[in-house]
């Protein structure tokens, strides 16, 4: 039977994060957003609004976009999960920071992360998205400052080049 | 706290027989983690999400099965959903956002029982039969008759909800979902619609209707879907069905909207989504 606990209430987890191998004890109840935070210091996923309304802490798991604020760290066991940190062995993503640079499509920046994420996972799904597929493809993901028009821009000149 | 992670059916019933009520039976968890205080009574988690028999959408003949596990993102990727259960795929389409579409499954969205669920207004309509499943066997249950109040299902310690059997569409099928929100994206629906019908030689037959966000669970309609069965869809009749409609939901005031405004919008819906098949 496939059961983990300790007596102590915590638990020692596995997780494989832009391709490192990280261990680490944390309780069950624990979101894979504390836990990539507080626990692995890999800060760049933001915390926003803990409810999986604004996307700030998009990561990719298993090729899906997902919110690692309502994901329980155990869950994470056995993914193949890549932050914006992955940007040192990832081309896509690099790419799309130099994009976003490029086109002014960072203000606060704080929600930059995530939609980095949110491209990244749409350009390795569909290469060659139309605008309203990209207007999709980051509609979980907020932005108070930019209006959104240059990080469209930024994702569709990836696509193009 | 435990946490359980089984593979199997069996495995997964063993559990929750085991620890009933202290058992959090959690799968994508985008509704859960919202609540506060979800995990304070429980000692247990048992995460459903790696049970192989849970997973995948089943073509069972003029039904389709969809195990607890799926997600609205496979209902998106899924041709069969997007061809025979066109409504159901609307909702996914405008359910949450890309995010949580890839791990909100429609079993928790059944089982979390909100009255602005957008996947229990399309079930209803095609007749969802819900398979409940526990220690001492099967148990069938309409989806119209599972939900007792907000946030509240006949869902026993013990059972959990393993399959949602659907009736597909038909050629002569003409159905719809149709969600009003604030945004296209990440909104709670302020009121919503789903139709099926069965429209030959102009008349309709087998109609469906259910409506979300008006109560508190989402309505199986008497008056307005009794009042089409047999008629001719035209003007005056969708005019009369969405006078009934109006008539027949029962819509508070809360911080989304108001009951005045949703009642309307309710009539408005159910005329512009019919005229479209006159």
């Amino acid at each position: 039977m496939s059961k983990v606990t300790t007596d102590k209430d915590t638990m020692n987890i596995t997780l494989n994060i832009n391709n490192k191998v990280y261990n680490t004890e944390v309780k069950p109840t624990d979101t894979l957003l504390f836990v990539l935070r507080e626990k692995l210091h890999l800060t760049g996923t933001k915390y926003g609004c803990g409810e999986g309304e604004c996307g700030a802490c998009s990561i990719i798991m298993d090729g899906l976009l997902v919110n690692s604020c309502t994901i329980l760290a155990p869950q994470a066991q056995g993914k193949e999960i890549i932050t914006i940190e992955g940007h040192e062995n990832d081309e896509l993503i690099r790419k799309l920071q130099d994009a976003f640079i490029t086109e002014g499509a960072v203000q606060c920046g704080y929600c930059t992360p995530g939609m980095i994420m949110a491209g990244r996972a749409l350009l390795k799904n569909n290469p060659d998205p139309s605008v309203d597929e990209i207007r999709e493809g980051i509609s979980g993901n907020l932005c108070r400052c930019t209006g959104y028009v240059k990080i469209v821009k930024a994702i569709e000149s990836v696509s193009q080049s | 706290m435990e946490y359980y992670s089984p593979k199997k059916v069996n495995e997964l019933i063993e559990l929750v027989t085991k620890h009933q009520s202290e058992a959090a039976i959690i799968a994508g968890c985008t509704d859960i983690i919202v609540k506060n205080n979800f995990f304070e009574n429980k000692n247990v988690i048992i995460d459903i999400t790696s049970v192989e028999e849970l997973k995948g959408i089943q073509d069972i003949g003029n039904k389709t099965r969809l195990g607890a596990c799926v997600t609205f993102a496979n209902l998106l990727n899924s041709d069969l959903i997007k061809n025979q259960h066109k409504a159901l795929y609307e909702a996914a389409r405008v359910y949450g956002s890309v995010q949580i579409r890839n791990r909100g499954t429609v079993a928790g969205n059944i089982i979390n029982a909100s009255p602005a669920a957008d996947s229990i207004p399309p079930l209803m309509v095609a007749n969802a039969e819900l398979v409940l499943v526990s220690k001492s066997g099967e148990e069938k249950v309409n989806i119209r008759d599972f939900f007792v109040g907000p946030g509240k299902t006949t869902l026993k310690p013990g059972q959990i909800l393993a399959f949602i059997d659907i009736e597909k569409d038909t050629s002569d099928t003409i159905t719809f979902y149709r969600k009003i929100g604030t945004r296209k994206a990440l909104s709670i629906a302020k009121a919503s619609v789903a139709f099926k019908a069965t429209k030959a030689n102009g008349k309709l037959s087998n109609v469906s209707l259910a409506y979300g966000s008006v109560g508190p669970t989402v309505i199986y309609s008497k008056e307005a879907q009794k009042y089409l069965e047999g008629k001719d869809l035209n003007n005056e009749s969708i005019d009369e069905a969405s006078r009934l409609a109006f008539n027949e939901v029962s819509p508070i005031d809360d911080i989304r909207s108001t009951g005045e405004y949703r009642r309307l919008v309710i009539k408005n819906v159910v005329i512009e989504e019919l005229k479209q098949y006159v």
